[in-house]
Parts: C-alpha cells; structure tokens; sequence
C-alpha cells in the first residue's frame, strides 16, 4: 500500500495567475523532507523566484527574487541549504549562469557562490546537490551542475559540461568544469541533458547525449550516442574511471540513437530530444538505471535499461547493460530515482487520447521487468508548447516530484487522489476553484465568482511508502 | 518625507508593488512561516495602485511590510507604500522600497498610469529606425536545434510607407521569433498584409541570429518588445515622444 499526494503548488494569492509553467525543477531536504524547493520558468517578466514548502508538500509560498530568471534548477542539501542555478537574463542581449546558496530560505540571503568565469553563453543548466556523511559531521555538500556550454567553441556548438563542487558549504567553494565528450565535435554536439547522480560511496554517474551526425533541418534528426560517464573520487577525476571499447572516457550505452527534433515533430504540443534520466541505487553503486527517448521505430519511445556491473569486473561498473526492461510509446519529460530499498521510481507523460497522462511507476521486484502504475493525472493538452522536463527524487522510502499539467481542477483529471468531502477537487488546490461542476478555477476578491481561464501549473507530488509514521494529510491510497 | 514629480517616477519604476494602505500593527507578521520582527507591519491595503495582476482583487487585504525603519508609521496611519513582492502564500509579505504622504496617491496612480508611455518612450529612444510600413512577406529560417530557447527567426520584409525616425534601408527586414516557448512569449508575430508603426532595433550579440539568412547585416532589424509594433492610431502619440526626446 502507498499514499499518494498531489498538489496544484500555485497559492491562493495568486488565483488569477494564468502564465504557462515551464521546465519544473525540484530539490527535497534529504534530512528533513517537510522542507521543499521547486522552481520553473515562466513567462517573462514572471521568472521572479522560488517555491517553497515547510510542509512535505501541502502548502506553498512564493519567495521572490529579483532578476529576469530564465531556465534555472535546485538542489537541497541535508543542512538545510539550497543551490540555485539560474540562466540570469540582466540585458536583453546577454545571459549569465549563476548559482546561488542560501541557508534561510524564507529570508536569503543568496550568495553567489560560482567561482568559474562568468558563463554566457549556456543552456539548461541541471543541479544534483548530494550531502555526503562522513564519520564525524558535518555533513559535506558534494554539488553538480550539468549544462551545455557554448562558450568554449565555435558560437552555435555546445558541449556538455559538469561542474564539480566538492565543498559547497565552504566559504568559497570551487567549481571545477569538466568537459565530458571526448569524441569528435558534431555541430551542434551535445544533446540539452547533462544528468548527474551520485552515491555516498563517492562514485559518480553522469548522462549525456553525444551527436554523431549533424543535424538534418529537413528530417529534424538527431542521431546521438547515449553516454554514461563514471568518476569514482566524487568527480574529483575528470569522469575517466569507465571507458569505452573505442578506449574513450564514458561507455556509450547506445550508439546512433535517431530522435525527431523540429518544428513538425512535436508531441501533443511538448518538443521531444529532452529525455535522458540517469539514478543510481543508494544501497549499491554497482546497480544504476537509465532512461533515455528515441525514434527507433514509428514512435518516441522511453526506454528503461539497467547495469549491474560489479567492481572488478571487466570494464567496470556501468559497462554492460540490459535491453529494454521497460518502454513506454508516445511518452515524455521522464526522469529516474531509487529508493532506499531499491525500488526504481520512473515518471513520465503519455499522450493517450489526445490528453497527458501523469504516471509514476515503481519496479515491483528485481527483475527490473515488473513494474506498478499510478496515474497522476490526465489532463487536456495546452494549446501551446509545454514543459521538456519535469524531476523525480528519493528521499528513504519515499518520491517526491514535480509536473506541469493543464490546471483544470476536475476531480476526474487525478485518477490517484479521488475527490473526498474535504478535497473535492482530487488534487489539492491551494488556489480558488469551485467545488462541484463545473470544475473552474475561479479569482479573488470581487472576482471570486469569475472563472479564471485554464493554464499549465507545476504540481507537486509524493508517493509514500506505507511505513511506522506516514506523512499527514495525505490525499489518496493507492495498491502498490 | 519627499515628493517631488521624478520621486514619484523612479519610485513607481523600482517597485513592483504599489498601494495605498493603513498599518494595523506594528512588529507583526501575517504570513505563515514568517517570524515577527520589530520592523515588520501589517499593513491593510486601501487601494492596489500597482501590482501583479494574478494577485486579483487586494482590496482590504493584509500585507506584512518589512519596513525600512522603525519608528516612521504608526497604527492607524495611512500612507502610499512602495515595495517589492517578497512572499506570496499564506500570506503576503513585501518589502518596503519607501512611502509617501497618503495625499500624493493620486500623483501615483497617475504615475503608473504613464508607465505603459514611459515605456513606449524608453524603446523609441533605443529604436535605430521608427517607420509606419507594411510586411509583404514572411519567410521563415531553418530551424535553430543548437539552442533550446533559440526564437526560430522569421524575416519579415517590409513596404516602408512613412519613416518617423532615421534613415531606411532599401530593404529592410525584421527579425521576429516564432518560437512558442516562454522566453518569446510575449515577442511580437508579424503576418503577411500588416500594417504598423514599427520600432526597429538594431541585432545585438543574443539572441543569436540564424546563421544562413542571407540578409545584409545593415538591412536587418529586430523587434523583441510588445511595444515595438504600434498600432497606426498611436502616430500621434509616437510623434509626441519622439519630439520629445529621451525620456530620462
């Protein structure tokens, strides 16, 4: 048995909002799950800060920050702290990566903290922050920012780049940058996922797209290698500790992989080539999952593989891996994380009736072939383009995430929280919304009576294992 | 306590919110989460005179104000409160910019009211080329895969019917996103028949422009803002401030 909660995070002071959410990100205090981070992008000017929950979820406030924020990512440390990286938009013409920290999240204030040059020219930066227990505390923040770097090559290559924070709480960190892909340049390179994920053995995985051939404007093809990199000292070695048979750092998993990438090749209105997920079991480096979207066939089809390889074995950890233990046609924005009993959670969005199916799945053995369903949501598709990625985390037993769907508070669009008395809606909604048919979000004030037009909003969920001291509140039980 | 008429300005351009309000009580918070400090105050808002229009109707609403000092307001007085937006959620809390005497409320409002103008004035002082013309064609560029928010450039041409500023090229072309992400939303989409003031600047280094668009650097425009396509109706109202000059 699992409880399952569902949240539209958008507060009821903002009731009118109607801007499109966008790229949700989110980071959860591994020591303390109450406390919350989720970020995304929205239409300008409304980029203006961060989301946050003291309450596993339930509730959510808005912290404002000033500056023009394009794409931006989280991460929470088990201290409390937050690692904010922002694509920083200070002109018209020029965009700066950032990262932020800050240990009073209501309050700030926010430090800069990034030491590398100024970075201008990048795209969708992704943090990974890991809390590393040593035998005597404190806990030492380990920070991962992967991003596409067009600054070190000719203006429209970009190359996929990790930066590597070993002590992220220090009073001047250090980052350093790795450059991952050691194989010859093809413009435009480097696909737009660069995925870290980290154990406390201080093995580090990283996932990235290589392209082999350029880009084909009259197919809209992409063909790219699927590329697994490993660093066994917290990335303090350059990801050279697994290679390839072409003896080359990072094991290409799959070689050649076609992904549609245009103007015509949407997918219910969502640009696919944005799915790569990479999760490393927390009770055992050797044992990581991947997930990656192709157009190998008719469809865009999420495949879920594994590796098993053992230390010693040849080739190392990462090396070999499965065919297709699980896929999933016409589905995107997946994403990966294992629980500490090493249970596999994958979220994604399928396309089934011209809605968008939220599901969350979780392996139900070690087969890695069995998998549970849950179905989020099932929500219209927007009339315009939407989201690329949305994130999955592990905290114990538990998943957090974070998705963007179409806000129409229906109860029926929530299969997995049905509507009860005190939640009608399903799903949780914090802003106003009528209570039966028909389902409305409604405004403030001499507005209440108004309906306020539909839009994309993030929503928070989590799925928790039944366990000695359930979260509260909770908004729906489902089999597991 | 000040007052004057480019106070006012650069108060109403630096503070995300604006409202009239009365402070309730002093070293409060009404925020959840949110601790008490001494210079916090609730503050009722009277009148919203600017604000984000998905907060609604704020109308008799608390809002916390960090103050910038103490001592300057106390319960049951009235006054203009410029602030930035702090938290929104269980609550709202900003943080105070500055205020003024509740009797300059009507200079504000009328302050705000010009924004869209100053606005307007701001981007024909940076415009390169001002000209009431109509597009006669729209050719879109090959797709731009090497950014993940690139625009998608358009080149529209255009049939210069008059010039309000600066000197035409023979053929000049703007630049326009199609791309519907976020970061372009709120762009201009020009179509094939329109007919429009435009305000026309000159490319910088972002967003990068297509690679293959054959178009003579010289010829080829922008137009990124809302206000830089203006309906024919407001020609009047451009010759104004272009007369006038740069705004500040």
């Amino acid at each position: 048995m699992s409880v399952v909660r569902v949240v539209n995070i958008t507060p009821v002071e903002l009731s009118e909002e109607v801007d499109l959410a966008w790229q949700p990100s989110l980071g959860v205090n591994p020591a303390n799950p109450d406390k919350i981070v989720i970020v995304f992008h929205k239409t300008p000017p409304g980029n203006v800060g961060y989301w946050y929950s003291s309450d596993r979820g339930q509730t959510w406030q808005l912290v404002s920050q000033p500056g023009d924020q394009a794409d931006q990512s989280v991460g929470l440390g088990t201290s409390g702290v937050l690692y904010w990286a922002i694509a920083l938009t200070p002109t018209e013409t020029t965009v700066n990566l950032e990262v932020l920290r800050t240990a009073d999240l209501l309050n700030g204030p926010f430090t800069q903290i990034d030491n590398t040059p100024v970075r201008t020219e990048f795209d969708q930066p992704y943090v990974h922050a890991f809390s590393y227990r040593p035998p005597m505390p404190p806990d030492v923040d380990k920070l991962y920012i992967g991003y596409l770097d067009r600054s070190q090559n000719i203006w429209h290559s970009m190359i996929a780049t990790l930066d590597v924070c070993l002590d992220a709480k220090a009073a001047s960190p250090i980052f350093t940058p790795v450059v991952l892909n050691p194989r010859p340049i093809v413009p435009p390179q480097d696909g737009y996922e660069v995925r870290p994920a980290a154990h406390s053995d201080g093995t580090v995985y990283v996932a990235y797209k290589g392209y082999t051939v350029p880009y084909n404007g009259v197919t809209e093809t992409v063909f790219t290698n699927i590329v697994v990199a490993r660093d066994d000292g917290w990335g303090s070695g350059g990801f050279k500790d697994l290679t390839d048979p072409d003896g080359k750092a990072g094991r290409i998993v799959r070689p050649n992989v076609r992904i549609f990438d245009g103007p015509t090749t949407f997918l219910g209105n969502q640009r696919l080539n944005n799915d790569l997920s990479i999760a490393v079991d927390p009770t055992n480096s050797d044992k990581l999952y991947i997930v990656w979207g192709d157009n190998a066939n008719s469809n865009y089809t999420l495949r879920v593989r594994r590796s098993l390889d053992q230390w010693g074995n040849y080739g190392g950890r990462g090396n070999h891996w499965s065919g297709d233990l699980l896929t999933v046609d016409n589905a995107v924005l997946a994403c990966l994380a294992i629980n500490s009993d090493g249970r596999v959670g994958f979220m994604y969005q399928k396309l089934v009736a011209n809605k968008w199916e939220t599901h969350f799945q979780r392996t139900t053995d070690n087969t890695g072939t069995n998998w549970d369903d849950i179905i989020l949501a099932r929500t219209k598709v927007p009339t315009n383009v939407t989201a690329d990625y949305s994130r999955l985390i592990a905290v114990g037993r538990d998943f957090y995430g974070v998705f963007p769907a179409w806000n129409i508070p229906n109860p029926a669009n929530y299969p997995a929280t049905p509507a009860t008395a005190s939640n009608p809606n399903g799903a949780t909604f914090l802003r106003n919304t009528t209570k039966t048919a028909p389902w409305e979000l409604r405004g403030t004030g001499a507005t209440i009576n108004t309906p306020i037009n539909p839009s994309v909003d993030p929503y928070f969920f989590m799925v928790a294992e039944d366990g000695p001291a359930p979260p509260t509140n909770l908004t729906g039980i489902v089999d597991g | 306590m000040r007052d004057d008429q480019a106070v006012i300005q650069e108060l109403v351009r630096d503070s995300s919110f604006i409202f009239t309000g009365t402070v309730v009580e002093l070293s409060v918070s009404t925020v959840a989460n949110l601790t008490p400090r001494d210079n916090f105050a609730a503050v009722r808002i009277d009148r919203p005179l600017r604000s984000d229009p998905a907060l609604g109707d704020l109308r008799g609403r608390l809002a916390t104000v960090e103050l910038l000092s103490r001592g300057e307001l106390q319960p049951d007085e009235k006054a203009i409160f410029f602030t930035v937006n702090w938290i929104l959620g269980g609550g709202i809390a900003v943080r105070e910019v500055a205020h003024l005497n509740a009797q300059q409320e009507d200079s504000v409002a009328a302050e705000v009211a010009r924004m869209p103008e100053r606005h307007l004035a701001d981007r024909l002082t940076d415009a390169a080329l001002v000209v009431v013309a109509e597009v006669t064609r729209v050719k879109p560029t090959p797709f731009d895969i090497s950014w993940r928010n690139a625009p998608q450039w358009a080149a529209a041409s255009l049939g210069i019917v008059d010039v309000l500023r600066g000197k035409p090229p023979q053929n000049a072309t703007v630049l326009f996103p199609t791309s519907g992400r976020p970061t372009w939303a709120l762009a201009p989409r020009l179509t094939k028949g329109q007919r429009a003031i435009f305000l026309l600047h000159p490319p910088g280094d972002r967003p990068p422009l297509p690679e293959e668009d054959n178009l003579v650097p010289s010829q080829r425009f922008i137009a990124l803002d809302p206000a830089d396509v203006q309906p024919e109706s407001a020609r009047m109202l451009i010759e104004r401030l272009l007369g006038e000059g740069p705004s500040r």
